[in-house]
């Protein structure tokens, strides 16, 4: 953008990415409540970051503030290098994609496509292309005179994505794009959106509480909590170096333990465990700390009377067991700590159990010398 | 076979209209006799020697009326008008209120001060209109263009308006609470500035409920007796002299013939306003 020169004249520009959008210490608040606390992220043209959380940690504030709906406390919003903290949501240049597709029920689905079109000023002519040409992004050449009520919900959604799209943005929101629609659909429906959302060059920001939408959506992903950002990296790193056992448990269902390195074992829960670390891979970690990272996959169990008793199989009480059809998850108790491990489906399970970390299959997550 | 099947349902399966008939009953006792006796009365159907036949004759004398014609054309312009404008006033507050419940803010007391009129009768609404803009009313002394304000047709317009108030906010506002917000708000990142996003979103998706509303209203208002009783000195509306009719001399058949006017003006405004809305809702919204 041009404005970008005079601005860095004036000296009070953060110091930004020129192209894409970048949320620096981003504060938000209503009342008393601090519902966005000092995030900051930030996304490159084309390409497309997922945010995800639990409810009520903030996602959906962080998009509402970069659309302009809520005011920031603090902080700095940043749009090929426009500082927008403060524009109307009407100058912002941002296409946004509600969580219910807000499609206009009262008009057509071209129309739909032409209302900001038609905001803007833009000629019939151009606009008429434009609405064409969005339609056939979208597969939707054959519904453009339908009203809403005749869609099905993957239309509506694709109706608010052209809609969007249709304004040329610098930024696309997208809030909980596959939540309203059936499950038995949402696969093929990712896909789709996946390819539709490559075909574009702006910076898109997804907000979603689906793990397996924001792993296969985002290129990196941003893990809220409580208002404040956990992590910020590619879905790989958050997957295989989680940042806590808050992440490791949002993301995969994973449990992170705290461990120590002692020779040729990795201690964790104070002792009560020691695991070989030849049973281990053993990858570094960016975050500081000795941890041991087990998925569901990760631990076989027994007996305890038939557990070597060398302490690399964890003597613990189960507390409940849930099946969840690909994996057996149990709450388990050993001394002070309760956790929940995952186990193989057709696994026995008495009152107690040896857990057991299967050869290689277990990560020990260990910082650089 | 289908036959028995057919002949066991029947037996198996009350008609609905059972359910209905106490109700029914209630209906034609309290409704449908009295309407039926006051168009008999009217049409010089009543009771001989009063009546002497069917004639038009009732109707013909109050429509040749001035006196009559006067108090209809008054009834018409008071409450449509007071209407109208309570509509103008109303469709900024409803969208203020349901904007200010979405984010928590809302406010009982607002709520009971806007919609306590729908509790007061209407010989209150004018008696109010008296005291404030009678002859020696509180505003009168302030000013003296209030001075007797309340017995002039922008007297009462005024009362009708707050006499209208209640009637249209509380409706209107059970419409607002239903609009989308995430609507308005992708309009605006669209680009569409509030006054744009207004005339374009808002207004067309409220459109059936202000039109349904305003009929209903309109209804309300056109029968309403109350304050133009009270202020009844100089605008005469179309209730009055129903009332007078019947008061002064018990000239049934002339008092019947200009409340079936009333009510046939109250139930178009009724079923206007409910067509209307119904068409618009058609054309505007799914």
């Amino acid at each position: 953008m041009t404005t970008s020169a005079p601005a860095a004249l004036l000296g009070e520009e953060p110091i930004a990415r020129a192209d894409g959008l970048s949320v620096d210490d981003l504060t938000v608040r209503y009342g008393q409540t601090t519902a966005v606390d000092r995030v900051s992220l930030d996304v490159a043209p084309a390409e497309t970051v997922a945010v995800i959380g639990p409810s009520g940690c903030g996602k959906s504030t962080t998009l509402r503030a970069v659309a302009g709906l809520v005011g920031a406390a603090t902080g700095t919003i940043t749009l090929t290098g426009r500082n927008v903290t403060t524009s109307d949501p009407a100058r912002r240049d941002i296409g946004l994609v509600p969580q219910n597709y807000a499609v206009f029920p009262h008009m057509s689905v071209a129309a739909n496509i032409a209302y900001g079109l038609r905001a803007r000023g833009v000629d019939t002519t151009a606009r008429r292309q434009r609405v064409r040409d969005m339609l056939e992004l979208t597969h939707l050449s054959d519904l453009a005179d339908r009203r809403p009520d005749q869609l099905s919900g993957g239309q509506r959604q694709r109706v608010a994505l052209a809609r969007a799209l249709a304004i040329r943005p610098d930024a696309l929101l997208l809030d909980e794009p596959l939540a309203a629609l059936d499950p038995q659909l949402r696969g093929g429906l990712r896909r789709e959106l996946s390819s539709m959302l490559a075909a574009t060059d702006c910076a898109t920001l997804i907000v979603t509480h689906d793990q397996r939408e924001a792993l296969s959506l985002g290129s990196r992903i941003a893990l809220m909590r409580e208002g404040r950002l956990v992590q910020f990296d590619t879905p790989r790193r958050l997957w295989d170096d989680p940042a806590d056992a808050f992440v490791a448990d949002f993301l995969s269902g994973a449990v992170l333990l705290e461990a120590e390195r002692d020779h040729d074992h990795a201690v964790a829960l104070d002792g009560l465990w020691r695991v070989p670390v030849r049973d281990l891979q053993v990858r570094p970690t960016a975050h500081g700390a000795t941890r041991l990272l087990l998925r569901y996959d990760s631990l076989t169990v027994t007996e305890p009377h038939d557990a070597p008793d060398d302490g690399s199989a964890l003597i613990a009480q189960v507390d409940h067991t849930e099946f969840t059809g690909e994996s057996l998850h149990l709450t388990v108790r050993a001394g002070d700590h309760t956790l929940g491990v995952r186990v193989a489906p057709d696994t026995r399970v008495g009152r107690s159990v040896a857990l057991t970390v299967a050869p290689g299959r277990a990560t020990l997550l260990l910082p650089p010398a | 076979m289908a036959v028995r099947a057919s002949a066991r349902d029947r037996v198996a399966f009350a008609p609905a209209w059972l359910a209905a008939l106490p109700a029914l009953v209630l209906v034609c006792l309290f409704s449908v006799y009295p309407v039926l006796i006051m168009v008999a009365n009217s049409l010089g159907w009543g009771r001989p020697p009063a009546d002497g036949g069917p004639t038009l004759e009732h109707y013909l004398r109050a429509f040749g009326s001035t006196a009559v014609l006067d108090a209809l054309i008054n009834s018409a312009l008071i409450a449509g008008g007071a209407v109208l404008v309570i509509l103008v006033v109303a469709v900024p507050v409803v969208l203020h209120q349901a904007d200010d419940d979405r984010k928590g803010r809302g406010s009982g007391t607002t709520d009971a001060l806007l919609t306590l009129p729908i509790a007061l009768p209407g010989i209150i609404i004018g008696f109010f209109a008296i005291v404030l803009t009678g002859r020696t009313g509180l505003f009168g002394l302030a000013w003296d263009g209030f001075s007797g304000l309340a017995y002039t047709f922008s007297g009462l317009l005024i009362a009708y308006m707050y006499f209208c108030l209640p009637r249209i906010l509380g409706p209107l506002r059970g419409a607002a609470a239903t609009l989308d917000s995430a609507l308005t708000e992708s309009a605006r990142t669209l680009g569409a500035s509030r006054a744009r996003v207004f005339a374009t979103v808002t207004l067309p998706l409220l459109l059936p409920a202000i039109i349904e509303t305003g009929g209903t209203a309109l209804a309300v208002a056109l029968g309403g007796y109350g304050t133009v009783a009270t202020l009844s000195e100089g605008v005469r509306l179309l209730p009055l002299n129903v009332a007078n009719e019947l008061t002064t001399g018990y000239r049934l058949a002339a008092s019947s013939t200009l409340a079936v006017v009333l009510a046939a003006m109250a139930v178009l405004a009724l079923v206007l306003g409910r067509a209307l809305s119904a068409l618009v809702r058609r054309a505007v919204a799914s």
